[in-house]
């Protein structure tokens, strides 16, 4: 399987805890030289409220909410960005609490055909047992679970479905999930920092060959 | 099916959020469903947009894109319209995929060149030394230039969201913003530490 077979992909921090998301916004980011005041300007703000701010900025999507930060983007040489942007952010808000992390990735792949796209359904959900209870049965979705396998607390969660951006294509989606430590505010978010700063390129490294592994397979 | 609990408790902790939509494997449905017919909403204002109701179940996970999830009808029950229904932030369509990438540290800065040490992101080859002129940085950029600076050089296709694709060389430099008084002392005493570790006065 070549990188060119995939047709879109995504890396997304996803942060669980307590925000205030009226904060998050890209004049914000240029003062504190996150980002430069031409980036800031060209900006697309969707919305900016104490409950919630979303906006497109140079490639990268935000969205905030009171108990929820993701940041993400499908331009590859922005993951890195991506990273500092999140380091940035909360090595000046480090008293904020968050309690969970998720070093996201998704993956679209152009199948070969679509005899191919069937029979890859057809191998990871087997359709036997559903003979008799379903007509042509298909696979919507798929969502398997692990633990960790650096000891740490969390899990690995991977979905897979058919892509609805191309066809035949394969949608791979990997759940990358840190339960940190400690769920009180006093803590703030420098073990969440110090995976972010640690394990991201890990992580997306990870969560690729993890993605040509499973289609090697099938 | 597995019985272990997972980290993910409650809907609120559901922080991973597929950006896929409906499709079907293995049946005779054409797959041409677009993220715009078929995209969730992707931000409710609490208590101004409408509430589901989900009836009383024993398995609430619903699935995007169904009308019925696990037993469940989901109703819009009666309340006040939204004050505010956020526009929701356009799908990206960006996509580059990469024949080289690097990770670069400036070493010296000259007055139309600059050194680097280059690290291969990709693995494919060890560290080299390459020395790029000021002008393959972007104007914003090159007050970053400095010794020391960390930048990311990538190499390859660029494709917008017609599918136009161009090839690229890409540099942007680290920003990061300044050191915090915390970081600092945080330095100074892990030096410290070091110092006498090491038996140095």
């Amino acid at each position: 399987m070549l990188d060119s077979s995939i047709k879109v992909e995504s890396a997304a921090i996803v942060l669980l805890g307590s925000f205030n998301p009226k904060i998050f916004h890209p004049a914000w980011l240029a003062s504190e030289n996150m980002v430069t005041k031409q980036e800031s300007e060209s900006a697309e703000i969707s919305v900016v409220h104490p409950e919630v701010t979303a906006f497109t900025m140079n490639k990268i999507q935000y969205e905030i909410t009171r108990d929820r930060f993701v940041i993400q983007t499908t331009y590859s040489p922005s993951f890195n960005v991506m990273k500092d942007l999140v380091l940035g952010m909360f090595g000046l808000l480090h008293y904020t609490p968050v309690h969970a992390l998720g070093l996201n990735r998704e993956f679209h792949f152009l199948l070969e055909s679509e005899d191919a796209w069937h029979r890859l359904g057809h191998k990871v959900a087997p359709k036997d047992i559903w003979e008799g209870i379903l007509e042509k049965p298909g696979t919507r979705k798929l969502i398997v679970e692990g633990v960790r396998s650096d000891g740490r607390e969390g899990c690995v969660r991977i979905e897979f479905a058919p892509s609805a951006r191309i066809h035949p294509g394969l949608f791979f989606a990997i759940n990358d999930h840190f339960q940190l430590a400690s769920k009180n505010a006093a803590s703030g978010c420098q073990e969440m920092l110090d995976l972010v700063r640690h394990e991201w390129g890990a992580s997306i490294e990870r969560s690729k060959a993890a993605a040509f592994k499973f289609l090697e397979r099938t | 099916m597995t019985s272990r609990s997972s980290a993910l408790e409650s809907p609120s902790d559901m922080f991973y959020q597929s950006s896929n939509e409906a499709g079907l494997f293995d049946s005779e449905l054409p797959a041409s469903s677009t993220l715009e017919e078929t995209r969730r909403p992707l931000l409710y204002l609490e208590k101004l947009a409408p509430k589901y109701k989900l009836p009383v179940g024993t398995n609430n996970s619903p699935s995007p894109g169904a009308t019925y999830d696990n037993g469940m009808v989901l109703e819009l029950q009666d309340s006040a319209p939204p004050l505010v229904f956020p526009k929701p932030l356009p799908p990206q369509l960006d996509h580059f995929q990469p024949l080289q990438s690097w990770e670069g540290v400036v070493n010296n800065v000259e007055e139309h060149a600059f050194s680097t040490t280059l690290r291969d992101r990709l693995k494919k080859s060890p560290d080299q030394v390459a020395e790029f002129p000021l002008e393959e940085v972007s104007l914003v950029d090159r007050e970053l230039v400095h010794p020391g600076a960390i930048f990311y050089w990538d190499i390859g296709y660029s494709e917008d969201k017609t599918g136009q694709r161009i090839r690229a060389s890409l540099i942007k430099f680290r920003r990061l913003p300044a050191w915090t008084t915390r970081e600092i002392e945080n330095a100074k005493r892990d030096a410290s530490k070091m110092r006498e570790n090491l038996g140095w006065e």
